[in-house]
């Protein structure tokens, strides 16, 4: 089983439309998928049409026991394809882990309960450096990192890369890749081809600039759904190929599929 | 955890209904329909039903499917003239039907069709919460039956349980969790109980010849139920199966000639010695087919496109053959073999008074014991292959009576008696199979011109010639082992039982 995380410091970098995008294409790899929402927004839920759970503060009891977290787990319409939804008291965990000691393996320690079920877990991941998110670092294979080509992004990436050294989390997890790239913009251009000459793992693939992603939320699905042969859907598979080939996921599934 | 349920619908509750009636805030929209033609199958005695399993196939899309219970053990894509396991690609499959049905075929025995309406149940959120099926099907009385089976999404028993109680108020019926056994049932499949040999309803006092007479009947009865099987050419166990019976009326007869009239004898002897031999060919043929994967592994790869040229002949020849046996079957000829047996069996030529039966199975129990007892002591290692042959029909003759009479002895003194002599007995029946195999295929070379065939042939002959050898040697350790004193005691012990001491 692994553990991919979309995660960025900066917010609407389309941290949740690749979350989304990617469970669901691994599903339709047939990988037994797992998508937590763990951004107490709910918007990953959302587009699979998923409802918070009704508990009230169900989140203080998240990094209790895995009973609670399995009883919300919800099927999503799609085979292999599974949602533990968003939860309004998820704004809650920095302080919930802050009280719990601060730990970084909590999450990793209870996402350890559901594993057998699942071939991947994929994290959508609420925005900032919390307590949360070296939780995420500690518990993820892998934390994809989207980015637009854009100078304020460049500059939280930096500051990410930063983190990492200082708290000694192995940069070899991070995965990072455009997001909203738009080739008629020289900006976009020159920071993509600047940040792909400084750092050698960004991915290959890249997600254009799409009205099809902004689109998702009036669908409520992922972009395959209702726009199959657009770009950015056949970049979003591409790339969750490109991410799952990168920790040897699923390797069994690939080639059945180029059978 | 996910909670599957099924539901039978009274006639006057249809799809229609079902869904105008969901609780508030659901819709459901539908998703597929088919149209389903499944065919059961099995061997001819229903050995995979009977053992509450299910072979499957699925019209539709070719597939076979093993089912147990709800589980479905494996599957593979195939078309419907597969009837033997070895033919199957799936490794796994093929495991499974060789445990249930060793070299038995399966074929069609019953095919049902019904509709399936697929739905999605969704909140209204637009997400699908439950699925729904909706099966139609003809029962067994005709009655179109209806039967709605409802399969919520992980985290959504709740929304189910409500649309359960909607589906109660509307008069639906819950039922089990339906299987593809119990759907099948519905439409009518009856799995026949286990066939056992009827009784020969046997009696220490009754007078022999009238038993033996009666058992004869019987069996031949039973030689006779193969040849359907053996007509349609399913598998080789109908053959098989009829011989076996033939040669244990044979050995009745053979064993009791002095209870019973001359003339009865010599007709049944004739009549039934007749009848097994014409397929004597038939029957070696087969066992080499059967054997034939596994020839192909003894030989050298340079010998065996030899060998696959000379099944292709042997296939060829094996027609030829199970042709000559089928009209040999349907003549005039086998149906007064038939008439003679009847004849010699119905005659009024047996006396009302003769020996009883109890005294001469003891008898001929002892006799034959004690020839086994003889022989074992006289073999030597340069003795023939003959003096073995002879050796395990005098075993196969105490195996007969003691298989055919149990009626008249207690089941535990039976049991270990026949147990003591297994070993020998299976020593000396793969001794004897390597036997006819390596003359089979010596004489069949013999008559072959191709010259690769023949090579191909005669190494495989040479294999099964040095296999032979050494089951001697396993024959003579076995024999070393033997211990008629001690079988001697086991033969007494179950005559003994039951008389005053």
């Amino acid at each position: 089983m692994k553990t991919i995380a979309c995660y960025s410091i900066k917010g609407g970098v389309g941290k949740t439309a690749s979350a989304v995008n990617f469970a669901y294409w691994a599903a339709q790899e047939g990988l037994r998928t797992l998508l937590v929402d763990l951004d107490s927004q709910g918007a990953s839920s959302f587009y699979f049409r998923v409802r918070n759970p009704e508990p009230k503060n169900w989140g203080k009891r998240f990094f209790d026991s895995a009973h609670p977290l399995v009883k919300q787990i919800k099927e999503s319409d799609y085979d292999h394809l599974d949602i533990l939804p968003a939860h309004e008291s998820f704004r809650n965990f920095d302080s919930l882990l802050h009280q719990q000691g601060g730990k970084h393996n909590q999450l990793k320690k209870i996402l350890r309960a559901v594993k057998s079920g699942y071939d991947v877990i994929i994290l959508d991941c609420p925005p900032s450096i919390s307590f949360l998110a070296e939780n995420v670092f500690a518990a993820a294979d892998a934390v994809a990192v989207p980015l637009i080509p854009t100078t304020l992004s460049q500059r939280t990436f930096d500051q990410l890369l930063a983190f990492f050294d200082q708290n000694n989390y192995p940069q070899a997890k991070l995965r990072p890749f455009f997001t909203m790239a738009d080739g008629r913009k020289q900006l976009h251009l020159d920071t993509a081809a600047a940040l792909r000459k400084r750092y050698k793992f960004f991915l290959k693939n890249a997600i254009p600039h799409s009205t099809y992603v902004e689109k998702m939320g009036v669908h409520r699905t992922p972009i395959d759904l209702f726009a199959h042969a657009s770009r950015a859907n056949s970049c979003y598979r591409a790339l969750w190929r490109e991410i799952s080939d990168s920790v040897a996921l699923g390797e069994d599934n690939h080639s059945k599929q180029g059978e | 955890m996910t909670l599957t349920c099924s539901w039978q619908l009274p006639t006057s509750l249809n799809r229609d209904t079902v869904l105008s009636a969901l609780p508030s805030g659901m819709t459901a929209a539908p998703k597929s329909t088919q149209e389903v033609r499944v065919s059961v199958l099995d061997d001819d005695q229903w050995h995979i039903c009977q053992r509450g399993d299910l072979l499957l196939y699925n019209h539709q899309d070719s597939r076979l499917e093993l089912w147990q219970q709800q589980q479905r053990l494996a599957q593979e894509t195939r078309p419907l003239t597969i009837r033997f396991h070895w033919q199957l690609n799936d490794p796994a499959l093929a495991k499974l039907l060789q445990a249930r049905l060793g070299v038995r075929a399966f074929t069609e025995k019953f095919t049902s069709e019904w509709q399936q309406h697929h739905l999605s149940v969704y909140n209204s959120d637009d997400k699908i919460i439950v699925r729904l099926t909706f099966t139609t099907l003809n029962s067994v009385s005709r009655e179109l039956l209806s039967l709605l089976t409802i399969q919520p999404l992980r985290g959504y028993a709740k929304e189910a349980r409500q649309l359960c109680r909607s589906l109660k108020k509307l008069g639906a019926t819950p039922c089990d969790q339906l299987t593809p056994l119990q759907l099948l049932t519905l439409s009518g499949l009856n799995v026949p109980l286990p066939r056992h040999r009827p009784p020969f309803n046997l009696h220490d006092d009754e007078v022999t010849a009238v038993a033996i007479m009666r058992m004869v009947g019987q069996i031949v009865e039973q030689a006779r139920a193969q040849e359907e099987g053996l007509i349609a050419d399913i598998d080789s166990e109908f053959l098989h199966q009829y011989r076996v019976q033939l040669r244990k009326a044979r050995s009745l007869v053979s064993l009791f000639k002095k209870d019973l009239p001359e003339p009865a004898f010599h007709q049944l002897k004739s009549s039934l010695k007749e009848l097994s031999q014409h397929t004597n060919l038939l029957r070696d043929l087969d066992v080499f087919l059967l054997d034939h994967d596994h020839y192909l592994t003894m030989l050298p790869e340079s010998l065996r496109p030899g060998l696959e040229q000379a099944c292709r002949h042997i296939h060829r020849l094996r027609k030829r053959t199970w042709q000559k046996v089928i009209t040999a079957l349907d003549s005039a000829d086998h149906r007064d073999k038939m008439d003679e047996i009847n004849q010699a069996m119905t005659a009024p030529r047996l006396q009302p008074r003769g020996k009883k039966l109890k005294q001469r199975v003891d008898h001929h129990i002892v006799r034959q014991h004690r020839h086994i007892c003889t022989s074992v002591s006289t073999l030597s290692t340069s003795c023939s292959d003959d003096a073995i042959h002879q050796l395990r029909i005098e075993c196969k003759k105490l195996r007969y009576l003691l298989e055919l009479f149990a009626e008249l002895y207690p089941r535990k003194p039976l049991k270990v008696l026949t147990r003591e002599l297994k070993a020998l007995q299976e020593t000396l029946g793969r001794f004897n199979d390597f036997t006819v195999q390596h003359q089979f295929l010596h004489q069949l070379a013999g008559e072959l011109r191709d010259s690769d065939q023949k090579s191909s042939l005669n190494a495989l002959s040479a294999l099964l010639y040095q296999a032979q050898k050494q089951e001697k040697k396993q024959v003579f350790s076995i024999l070393s082992t033997f211990d008629c004193d001690e079988t001697t005691s086991r033969v007494h012990q179950l005559l003994a039982y039951g008389e005053p001491s």
